[in-house]
C-alpha cells in the first residue's frame, strides 16, 4: 500500500505533493475529532477539526425524518473578546458557560488524540 | 487517502514514520501539530473560556455554602432545649471545652464537623435554673 502511495504522489509535484499532505493529515485530524462526541447516527457524518490557530470547525451531516440530507457547520472563532459560535455562516452566537467548557474538553482531546495518532513523531 | 489506515480501516497508523524521510513531511507536520496547540493556547486563554470556569467556580461555592447552610439549620432545628424553661429563669449552659474550635467556615467538611460537635455539646446542656443553683 506504501509503494503503492509513493509511487502515486512521486510523480507529483513538491508543492502538490505537500498541499495534498497538508490536505489529508486535516482529514484524518477531522476524522478523529467526529469521534469526540460519541455515537454518530446512522448515515451520519461527523467531522470537529482545528482549521487554523483561531478557528475550529464542527460539520454534521444527517438524514432527517423525510429521508432529505441535511448538514451543518459551526465555526468556532477565538476572537481578543471572546468565542463566537457562527452557524450555516450567517448567525453569530454568544456561547453559554456549559458549551464553552464542553468545547474546551473536545479541543483538549483533540490535541492529546491528533498528537498521539497522528503527531507523535513530531509532537514533543 | 495515502495508506494513513490499517487493514481495518479505521486505526490510524504512524504517519511520521511512513514519511519518514521525505523532504518536507516532518516540517508540515509539524506546522500542523503547532498550529493546534496554538489553537487549544487560544482557547483556553479565551475570555469567554475563562469567564466559564469563573462561573462555574461561583456557583459550586454558592451550592457548597447553601448546602452547609441547610445542614446547620437542620442540626439547629432537631437540637432542643426543655421549652418549659424561659431564659430569664433557666440559662442553658453548655460546657465550652466540648465545642468545637473557631473553624475556617469555607472549610466545608471542618465546618460541618464542628456543627455536629457544639450539636453533641448542646445536647448534653446543663440548666442552669434557680432551684438548680441554690442547689449549687
Amino acid at each position: 500500500m506504501i509503494s503503492k502511495i509513493l509511487q502515486l504522489t512521486s510523480g507529483a509535484s513538491e508543492e502538490e505533493r505537500k498541499a495534498k499532505l497538508y490536505r489529508d493529515l486535516l482529514q484524518h485530524e477531522a476524522k478523529i475529532g467526529g469521534e469526540l462526541f460519541g455515537r454518530v447516527p446512522n448515515g451520519g457524518r461527523r467531522e470537529f477539526f482545528c482549521l487554523d490557530e483561531y478557528t475550529w470547525i464542527w460539520y454534521e451531516e444527517w438524514t432527517d425524518k423525510h429521508k432529505q440530507r441535511q448538514s451543518r457547520t459551526t465555526r468556532y472563532e477565538v476572537r481578543p473578546n471572546g468565542i463566537t459560535k457562527i452557524q450555516d455562516g450567517e448567525r453569530y452566537q454568544e456561547l453559554s458557560d456549559s458549551e464553552a467548557l464542553r468545547l474546551l474538553d473536545a479541543m483538549r482531546t483533540y490535541e492529546r488524540r491528533v498528537g498521539n495518532e497522528l503527531y507523535r513523531a513530531v509532537a514533543h | 487517502m495515502l495508506g494513513l489506515w490499517n487493514e481495518q480501516g479505521n486505526q490510524y497508523e504512524g504517519l511520521g514514520k511512513k514519511y519518514e524521510g521525505r523532504s518536507g513531511a516532518f516540517d508540515i507536520m509539524s506546522m500542523r501539530f503547532t498550529t493546534v496547540r496554538k489553537g487549544l493556547i487560544n482557547a483556553e486563554s479565551s475570555p469567554t473560556i475563562l469567564r466559564a470556569f469563573e462561573n462555574v467556580r461561583r456557583a459550586k461555592e454558592a451550592a457548597e455554602a447553601l448546602q452547609f447552610k441547610q445542614e446547620v439549620n437542620r442540626i439547629a432545628e432537631t437540637t432542643t432545649l426543655d421549652p418549659s424553661l424561659s431564659t430569664t429563669e433557666a440559662v442553658p449552659i453548655v460546657d465550652q471545652s466540648r465545642m468545637a474550635p473557631v473553624v475556617d467556615l469555607h472549610d466545608r467538611q471542618q465546618a460541618i464537623a464542628a456543627a455536629r460537635a457544639n450539636e453533641a455539646a448542646i445536647r448534653n446542656v446543663e440548666v442552669s435554673s434557680p432551684e438548680n443553683r441554690q442547689a449549687a
